[in-house]
C-alpha cells in the first residue's frame, strides 16, 4: 500500500519557539519591575549574573523601541521557523546570548543594553539566506530538514534585504549615531554591535549547520 | 455718695476721657497712618555671577555635555532672603519634576551655605568638586509686596476693628527665574521665569502674619509657572541641540546606555521592499 506523501515542511512546523519569545518580550513589557532583573547590566554581570546576558535583549526602553523591534522579529521568526524549524530554535536559543556575551567582551563602557533588535537582525539575515538557499538550489535540500519551495524567483528581494541590513550597520558604525531611529528617551545610543553579532551568528548558523537537527527529533522520511 | 468722691470724679473724667482718646488715636495711628509700604526680597544671578564687572565676556568654548548629566540646583544669594526651609521646599518640588529622565544622572540640591554672595564661577567650581556636578540650575527670585489702606481701615479708630475689619490690601508679586549653567564653560544653557501676583485683604491686626502667608504663596505659584516653563526650555533646548550640533557638544560617560533598535524608517523600506515583491510575484502569475 502506497503511503500519502507528507506534507511541506511549512505547513508542520508551528512557530512555536517564536511564540513563546513573542510572548516573554511582551510580558516583561507588561511588566516594568521585571526589567531590573532581567536588563543587561555590566556590573550586574560582573556579580555573576549571567542570564542578563540572554534576557536583556527582551527589556525595552519605551513603547515605540518594543514596537519596531518586535514587529521584524515576529514576521522574521515566524518565518523562518516555518521554513527552517531545528535551525531557527537553535538560533533563538544561541543568538541572544551569543549577542550579549559579545558585547560585554567587545564593549567594556556598555553599562547598560537592552532591546531585541540584534536578535531581529540575526533572525531576518537567517530567514534571507534560507530563501537564497531554497532558490538556488533545491536539490540541495536536507533532507531531515525539507524546505519548502518558493513559487516564485525572488531573489532580488532578499538580497535587498540583505544589503538593507549591511548598509544600515555600515553607516550606524560610521556615523556613530543610529541610521533609522531615534531613542523617544535621549541618553541611550544604538549599539551597532549588536546587530553586527546578530548578522554573524545567523551567518555562521546558515554555513555550518544545514543539515542540523537534534538526535532526539524522529528523522523525517520522503 | 460722699461728697470727695463725686469732686475727684469730676476732676478725673475729662482726664481720663481725653487720656481715651489720645490712647485711641495712637492705637489707630499705628494701624492706619503709616500709608502705602512695600517689602521686598531678591536676587540677581548676574550679581551673583559677575560680582564687579560691568560688562562680562561672552564664553569662548562650547560646552560640552556628558550624559547622563548630573545636575545641581541652588537659589542665588540674596538681600532679605527667604528661609532656607522654605527654599528647600521649592527647589525639591522642581528637582522631583526632573528626576527619572534619563538624561540626567542625579539633581542635587545645594544648599545656600555653599554659595556665597557675589561668589560668582569660582564658586560654582568649588560646588562643582565638592558635590560633582556639571550643570547647575540658579535660580533667583524677586518679590515686591506692597500693603496699602482701604476704606474699612477707618473702623481701627475703634480698635477692636482693627481686629476684625480688612482694612488692609495686601498685594505680592513673585518673579523667580531659573538659568540653567554649564559650569565648566561658563555657558547659559537656557533659562526659564515663572511669575505669580497674590492679592489679599487683612485686618491691620494680621497683617504681618497675612504677609508672610502671600509671600509663601506667592512662591509656590511662581514655582508651578517655572517648573512648567522649565520643562518648555529644556524641551526648546533639546531641539536645538539636535538642529545645531555645533553650539553644544553631547558627549557620553563611560558606562552608556545602549539599546538595539531597529526603527520605524528601517521597518517601512522593508515593508516596501515586501510589496514591491508581492507586485512582482502578481505579475509573474498572470504571466503564466
Amino acid at each position: 500500500m502506497k503511503t500519502p506523501p507528507a506534507p511541506p515542511a511549512h505547513a508542520q512546523a508551528f512557530p512555536w519557539a517564536s511564540v513563546c519569545l513573542i510572548a516573554f518580550t511582551l510580558g516583561v513589557a507588561a511588566q516594568p519591575a521585571l526589567a531590573s532583573t532581567l536588563l543587561y547590566e555590566r556590573l550586574a554581570l560582573l556579580r555573576g549574573e549571567y542570564w542578563r546576558l540572554w534576557t536583556g535583549h527582551f527589556v525595552h526602553f519605551g513603547s515605540s523601541h518594543l514596537f519596531w523591534n518586535l514587529a521584524i522579529f515576529t514576521v522574521a521568526s515566524i518565518w523562518s521557523e516555518r521554513l527552517a524549524p531545528a535551525r531557527t530554535r537553535l538560533l533563538l536559543v544561541v543568538s541572544p546570548g551569543l549577542i550579549g556575551l559579545a558585547l560585554f567582551g567587545l564593549d567594556p563602557a556598555l553599562a547598560t543594553y537592552g532591546g531585541l533588535s540584534g536578535v531581529a537582525t540575526s533572525m531576518l539575515v537567517f530567514l534571507s539566506y534560507t530563501q537564497l538557499a531554497r532558490l538556488a538550489a533545491p536539490a540541495t535540500t536536507n533532507k531531515n530538514e525539507p524546505l519548502a519551495t518558493s513559487p516564485t524567483s525572488d531573489r532580488w528581494f532578499w538580497r535587498a534585504v540583505l544589503a538593507l541590513v549591511v548598509l544600515k550597520i555600515g553607516a550606524e558604525f560610521a556615523l556613530q549615531q543610529p541610521l533609522f531611529t531615534r531613542f523617544a528617551p535621549a541618553g541611550i545610543r544604538a549599539v551597532p554591535l549588536a546587530h553586527l553579532i546578530g548578522v554573524l551568528v545567523a551567518t555562521v548558523m546558515h554555513r555550518n549547520l544545514r543539515g542540523f537537527r537534534p538526535r532526539f527529533l524522529p528523522r523525517r522520511t520522503g | 455718695m460722699p461728697h470727695g468722691y463725686s469732686s475727684l470724679a469730676r476732676v478725673f473724667r475729662p482726664a481720663l476721657f481725653v487720656a481715651l482718646v489720645l490712647s485711641a488715636l495712637l492705637l489707630a495711628g499705628c494701624f492706619s497712618t503709616r500709608g502705602p509700604r512695600k517689602t521686598e526680597r531678591s536676587s540677581s544671578v548676574v550679581s551673583y555671577l559677575y560680582p564687579d564687572q560691568a560688562n562680562p565676556l561672552p564664553p569662548t568654548s562650547i560646552p560640552v555635555l556628558r550624559l547622563p548629566l548630573r545636575v545641581g540646583i541652588a537659589f542665588v544669594p540674596g538681600k532679605s532672603d527667604i528661609s532656607e526651609q522654605q527654599k528647600t521646599v521649592l527647589l525639591q518640588r522642581v528637582a522631583a519634576e526632573f528626576k527619572g529622565r534619563d538624561y540626567i544622572q542625579s539633581i542635587e540640591l545645594v544648599p545656600s551655605t555653599y554659595l556665597r554672595a557675589g561668589g560668582g564661577f569660582a564658586n560654582l567650581n568649588q560646588v562643582r568638586s565638592l558635590l560633582g556636578v556639571d550643570v547647575i540650575a540658579l535660580v533667583a527670585y524677586d518679590q515686591v509686596q506692597f500693603t496699602s489702606n482701604n476704606l474699612l481701615s477707618l473702623s481701627y479708630w475703634t480698635i477692636v476693628g482693627a481686629y476684625i475689619f480688612s482694612g488692609n490690601k495686601n498685594d505680592t508679586q513673585t518673579l523667580m527665574e531659573a538659568a540653567v549653567y554649564d559650569i565648566a564653560s561658563r555657558h547659559l544653557l537656557f533659562r526659564a521665569p515663572g511669575a505669580s501676583r497674590v492679592e489679599a485683604g487683612a485686618a491691620a491686626a494680621y497683617v504681618q502674619q497675612r504677609l508672610r502667608t502671600d509671600s509663601t504663596a506667592g512662591f509656590d505659584a511662581a514655582t508651578t509657572e517655572l517648573i512648567a516653563n522649565l520643562k518648555l526650555q529644556l524641551e526648546t533646548f533639546r531641539e536645538r541641540v539636535k538642529n545645531a550640533p555645533g553650539e553644544v557638544r553631547i558627549e557620553h560617560r563611560p558606562g552608556y546606555t545602549g539599546g538595539g533598535s531597529l526603527g520605524a524608517c528601517f521597518a517601512s523600506i522593508l515593508g516596501l521592499l515586501f510589496l514591491a515583491r508581492a507586485c512582482a510575484c502578481i505579475c509573474t502569475r498572470h504571466r503564466t
